[in-house]
């Protein structure tokens, strides 16, 4: 043995080092794992960062998730995921996290017990409330958290605490899509399966990056064997405008006038589904009358910055009858005209009978993991199940459902988050809870913002992190468990419903948000109101309830185990349906009802508007923002967690400009420059790329310095901001010598 | 398994759940079995379908539980430099898994190996003893440094799971199945890497002959860059090596010019080259990350100019001893064995001489066979051969007014043309940098230099000429010369020498691939 020792010794071939690296196979139908991380055991769920909702196989030892790999046959990512995806649980072990309750005392966060925090929580809001009334207190919540804790928080605050006025974050990227769909088809009811990327013939991309912000969807998209024509319409020539087979690059916010061009030239080809038009919708003769007299191609075609032969080709394409699916995502939903814009994609879809069918549909993709569980049974802009806060016998649903009193029911509806803003600028809302999103780094005009916020009496903040730029203004910081901490379910974008589990304990105090609630009910004392939920399947078996003789019906689900079994279930999923419901992958309108009372789908449409704040000689250039990388999350909280996706991220805030305009500013690649907007200026570093095109400038919209730029200019109809479009001057950073 | 058959196990393994689920997703994507004789695996990254999700770094990340931060490939971004059709292409990369390794080649414990059969490049973890030196060697910047563990670690290209007829990590978490194992042939992967065929903005392929094919429809611009290309970073400084290139030349310089000096300052020289020179090593040795195992470093002499260092370098000291030891046993003891003593020691002297020069230049090849082009033979023989000069002088200099020995003045005069020597070289190599192509690692390198350490730039600079002027003005001063004259002029020639080396090691650009956004 010596021999071999000393062999060893001068050529080591093993060791513990060696040993570190090495992998087995683990079973659980994973091939080889890292030894170290060999599970004894895997469960199923869905991801907490974005709505494509994939499904993630956690791996766990002794209890404790220790690595994952991405579910195999789950219907929606078919064994991948993105970055993000796979660094799932990186961001739970943050050192940042919050862990105990910290309240403002003397100017400074320090921590407190549970019972003194809700203690705190109970008494600042009823003083408020009691000397300035209901509507003088808010929330602003999220699309992150489960459907069950937005249902517990919604229904707390305004059936328990009596206050009226709460918005979700999902103000920034669905309302757009959600009001679109409401007034075209009687219901917030996007159509979409994901196997339709597979079975199109022709992918128009509106506004969206797919491959940076929904890199799984994308998957989707290669998986199409029909050989699609993949035609990205984007001011910008992104990653997914490389991939496409085409790319628009449009002028910004020339979308509706390109939307309305390719309608005219349509109805002038008589791509007319007559049949469909007829039996299922309503309104198309005025629809037309507008097209041909409103409509000038000419003007339209200027307008957005495409060639006519560009548009004639992609008519005839449509007119062939190819399967034609359109989608988008926040190049339109961030807009000043977002619902008509997502309306116009609506109406081309109804007028071309593309809808309820393979490949086609209007197709919103949404940006958070729970966005749509949001729109539904979050109780703030549609009362639970999206019922109405004004129908009296809406409220008689809920109340009986919940058992619960309907004068607890607020008969009025709630502000939007601008809205909110705005009250608490002038004084009237006073206390404001926000519920895991970071307002002052996402929302719009910070430096406004931030005057805004110093107003409140009372700000709470309930967040995984102790530290975002909202906590850190935060009066009570509520230490919440994060995504994996706990359980519930998310809706994502094709309707698909998902568990999400506790795989992992809490940091220190934290609480999921579930328990937080419960907490502050039994110290706001109106318990007895939540008796039914002890744990969040409680919620969801009367939210199931609640969805009855709703779109989104949900009533045939037996239960949490059932969507384990089944992949997800998208909605609806009734009582007793026949078996056509059982497929895996399910679109809407395939007969042809919408869910108008007289089942007929609109057509809405007005003319383009101009842009808010067009540029000029001061403000010369026109500012996007936009994902970055698909390893960045939003305002980067979570993904900044992960030391992986730190480094596959850009650390510090560029700009991207083209050339052209750089030789005029006499801006150098990869040098400081100014950003100047009426509302504040940024620092940043200087891209040189021709992507960006010319008079536009570019910079990703995770860095907390973007807002200050941006302006609040909301769609009329969904309240959403435009965050694509606003006029910017760019200079050499003053301080370096010319 | 006696008695059970292949379909038997196959059943049992599926029943056991140990068959991968993802397997019929990607079975296309990698070979059904092992390389034939003259063949190897190869990464084939088909270029149509990386949309540069990172998922394949993730998934790599994930699947082998590399340490936090840690990442066995890496995303770039090439754009084409034509504004007329606008070009974008992202590109995945990993370990190569080249034909001809320098990894494997400069490693000085043979921690690399060739598998024959898979041709896969694999890292022995325990061998390794932290030098860093393939980290220099691969033009592909693969082999990375985890200072945590003090060991290099790198990609094996999953072999272990290929050989159980699983996919790579990468293969199997590439949403797009950009990324798939094939089979090259080794003679067409020379005749790829001779023709300069692998991808744009790139190290060239000659060094290595890496095997991973780029494949594309489209045509990719020769001139598309790398989008960080004007990104400029400092490399890692490398301090104990910085000591140890000081200490070690000067060291050697001395036993260069001690062999021309007279004993009362013979025994002197040679005791400081002693300390001098084990001074240097041992700052070196903290270089390493695991330096317990810095014996195993002889073991790769036959291809590792590491290793040639290593032995040289014994080889100087053992000299060196016994010079030190019988020039002062010439001292203190002049009537034993006179002629006998003073003949080992004058022999030793001549050895250490000579085996200092090998070392030297065994120093110097380390950098050379690097293949970088700032570190290219003629910039660092000059800067390393010019410091022992340079060095060298001054230090008999100052040994030779401790011990007032008359040939001070000669002293002088040889540290004034040392420092002339290494003002011209310097100045040389500075001009060539300047006059480089734009963008070119020479350039790069000059550009790095002064735009983002120019205090450690005018500082390597003003030094020179100071020293040198001082060691003018000493000529003319010469035997009245002051020892607090000297020390400053001692002191302002080691800052210089100092942030000479410093910005040898952190201002070295080379080719590598493309990168991103930073």
């Amino acid at each position: 043995m010596i021999p071999r020792i000393l062999r060893e010794l001068v050529h080591a071939t093993d060791g513990p080092l060696t040993q570190k690296l090495k992998r087995k196979s683990a079973g659980f139908g994973l091939g080889q794992v890292p030894l170290q991380f060999a599970p004894d055991s895997t469960t199923d769920m869905v991801c907490g960062f974005c709505a494509t909702g994939c499904g993630l196989r956690v791996h766990m030892k002794q209890g404790k998730a220790v690595n994952l790999t991405p579910s195999p046959f789950y219907p929606v990512n078919k064994g991948m995921a993105c970055p993000k995806g796979w660094e799932a649980l990186a961001p739970l072990n943050a050192p940042n996290r919050a862990t105990k309750p910290m309240l403002r005392q003397k100017g400074k966060q320090v921590p407190v017990s549970w019972e003194k925090a809700s203690e705190v929580f109970v008494e600042r809001f009823r003083k408020i409330m009691d000397l300035h009334g209901r509507e003088s207190v808010a929330f602003l919540s999220t699309g992150q958290i489960p459907t069950e804790e937005m249902a517990y928080l919604g229904s707390f605050f305004k059936f328990g605490m009596g206050g009226i006025h709460g918005d979700g974050n999902t103000r920034q990227c669905m309302a757009t899509a959600a009001t679109a769909y409401k007034q075209s088809f009687g219901f917030d009811a996007p159509p979409l399966s994901y196997s339709d990327l597979e079975e199109s013939d022709l992918i128009i991309l509106i506004g969206s990056n797919m491959v940076q912000a929904h890199p799984i969807m994308w998957e989707r998209v290669t998986l199409n064997r029909r050989n699609p024509e993949i035609i990205v319409v984007d001011p910008r020539f992104t990653e997914t405008a490389m991939a496409g087979t085409k790319h628009f690059a449009i002028k910004p916010k020339g979308d509706l006038a390109f939307l309305h061009a390719l309608a005219r030239l349509l109805l002038d080809r008589r791509a007319v589904d007559q049949r469909f038009v007829h039996n299922y919708t309503h309104g198309f003769l005025e629809y037309a009358k507008f097209l041909r007299k409103e409509i000038d191609l000419g003007n339209s075609i200027e307008q957005c910055g495409l060639s006519r032969k560009q548009l004639e080709d992609l008519a005839d394409q449509i007119a062939e009858g190819k399967r034609t699916s359109f989608w988008w995502t926040m190049g339109v939903n961030q807009s000043h005209e977002g619902v008509r814009t997502a309306q116009a994609i609506i109406s081309i879809c109804l007028m071309t009978g593309n809808i309820g069918k393979p490949g086609t549909g209007p197709n919103s993709i949404t940006g958070q993991c729970n966005a749509m569980g949001s729109r539904l049974f979050s109780n703030t802009t549609n009362l639970l199940g999206g019922h109405d806060f004004l129908k009296t016998e809406h409220r008689k649903k809920i109340a009986d459902t919940l058992r619960i009193p309907i004068d607890c029911i607020p008969s009025q509806n709630s502000l939007a988050y601008d809205q909110i803003l705005e009250k608490v600028r002038d004084g009237k809302i006073k206390g404001l809870w926000v519920i895991a999103t970071n307002t002052v780094h996402s929302w719009t005009d910070r430096n406004e913002l931030d005057s805004i916020l110093a107003k409140l009496d009372f700000l709470v903040v309930q967040d995984m992190y102790c530290d975002t730029l909202t906590a850190q203004k935060a009066d009570l910081v509520l230490p919440a468990a994060g995504w994996g901490e706990k359980e519930g379910t998310f809706i994502n974008s094709e309707r698909r419903i998902g568990r999400i589990k506790q795989v992992r304990n809490p940091p220190g105090q934290a609480r999921s948000d579930f328990k937080i609630f419960q907490t502050l009910v039994h110290a706001w004392g109106c318990a007895k109101y939540f008796e039914r939920w002890k744990n969040p399947e409680d919620v969801f078996l009367d939210l199931q309830k609640i969805s009855y003789g709703q779109p989104c019906d949900i009533t045939g689900i037996s239960g949490y185990e059932n969507l384990d079994e089944r992949g997800g279930i998208q909605w609806p999923f009734k009582l007793g349906a026949d078996s056509s419901q059982l497929e895996q992958e399910r679109r809407l309108f395939a007969n042809g009802a919408f869910y108008h009372p007289d089942q007929k789908a609109r057509f809405i449409f007005s003319s383009s508007e101009p842009v808010p704040e067009d540029t000029d000689a001061k403000f010369p250039l026109v500012l996007l923002s936009g994902r970055g990388s698909s390893s960045q999350w939003h305002t980067l909280t979570r993904s900044n967690s992960s030391s992986v996706l730190q480094k596959l991220s850009p650390t510090k805030i560029y700009v991207e400009i083209h050339p052209i305009d750089a030789k005029e500013l006499r801006i150098q690649n990869g040098e400081r420059v100014l950003l100047t907007t009426r509302r504040g200026e940024i620092f940043a570093k200087a891209v040189l790329t021709e992507s960006v095109g010319i008079g536009r400038v570019f910079v990703p919209m995770h860095f907390p310095e973007v807002n200050k730029l941006t302006r609040t200019d909301v769609d009329p109809y969904s309240r959403q901001p435009s965050f694509k479009h606003c006029a910017v001057r760019l200079q050499r950073d003053p301080k370096l010598k010319s | 398994m006696l008695g059970i058959s292949a379909v038997d196990a196959f059943s049992q393994k599926k029943e056991r759940g140990e068959l991968p689920d993802l397997q019929q997703y990607y079975k296309e994507l990698i070979p059904v079995g092992l390389p034939g004789s003259g063949e190897q695996f190869a990464f084939e990254v088909n270029l149509d379908k990386c949309t540069g999700c990172k998922a394949c770094v993730a998934g790599c990340h994930s699947l082998n539980g590399l340490d936090p931060g840690e990442t066995w490939r890496d995303i770039g971004v090439l754009q084409g430099a034509a504004a007329t059709k606008f070009f974008l292409q992202t590109v995945t990369t990993a370990c190569h898994h080249c034909a001809d390794p320098a990894c494997l080649s400069g490693c000085p414990v043979i921690a690399y190996e060739k598998e024959p059969d898979t041709g896969v490049v694999k890292h022995l973890d325990d061998q390794c003893i932290g030098c860093q030196y393939c980290t220099w060697k691969c033009p592909y910047e693969v082999p990375k440094y985890n200072p945590s563990l003090g060991i290099v670690r790198k990609c094996d290209m999953c072999v272990g799971r290929l050989r159980e007829g699983e996919a790579p990590a990468c293969v199997q978490s590439c949403p797009s199945q950009a990324i798939r194992i094939t089979i090259v042939k080794k003679d067409s992967m020379r005749d790829r890497a001779g023709k300069g065929v692998f991808l744009p903005h790139s190290p060239d392929p000659r060094i290595t002959t890496p095997s991973t094919l780029y494949v594309s429809s489209k045509e990719i611009p020769q001139d598309a860059f790398s989008v960080d290309k004007d990104h400029i970073q400092l490399k890692h400084a490398h301090l104990p090596l910085v000591g140890m290139l000081l200490f070690t030349q000067s060291a050697i310089g001395l036993t260069w010019f001690g062999q021309f000096s007279d004993s009362s300052q013979k025994r002197w020289i040679a005791l400081l080259a002693f300390m001098l020179v084990h001074a240097g090593l041992g700052v070196g040795a903290l270089h390493l990350g695991r330096p317990q195992f810095m014996f195993r470093s002889f073991l790769g002499w036959k291809t590792s100019w590491m290793s040639r260092e290593v032995i040289a370098f014994v080889a100087f000291t053992s000299t060196l001893a016994p010079w030190a030891a019988f020039s002062w046993l010439q001292y203190f003891k002049p009537e034993l064995f006179p002629s006998v003593v003073a003949q080992i020691a004058s022999g030793a002297g001549v050895a250490s001489a000579v085996t200092g020069s090998l070392a030297l230049f065994s120093s110097v090849m380390i950098y050379h066979d690097t293949k970088k082009p700032c570190w290219n033979l003629q910039f660092t023989l000059g800067r390393f051969a010019g410091s022992a000069l340079w060095f060298g002088a001054l230090l008999g200099s100052f040994i030779s007014l401790l011990v007032k020995s008359p040939s001070l003045q000669n002293w002088i005069i040889l540290s004034a043309v040392s420092g002339v020597i290494k003002l011209a070289h310097s100045t040389w190599e500075q001009w060539q940098k300047m006059n480089a192509t734009e963008y070119s690692p020479l350039e790069r390198s000059w550009h790095t230099e002064w735009s983002l350490l120019p205090v450690h730039t005018l500082a390597k600079w003003g030094g020179i000429w100071i020293s040198l002027l001082l060691s003018l003005l000493q000529i003319f001063l010469g035997q009245t010369m002051p020892i607090y004259f000297m020390i400053p002029a001692l002191c302002i020639f080691v800052v210089a020498e100092m942030c000479e080396r410093y910005l040898f090691f952190t201002t070295e650009v080379s080719a590598k691939m493309p990168g991103a956004h930073l």
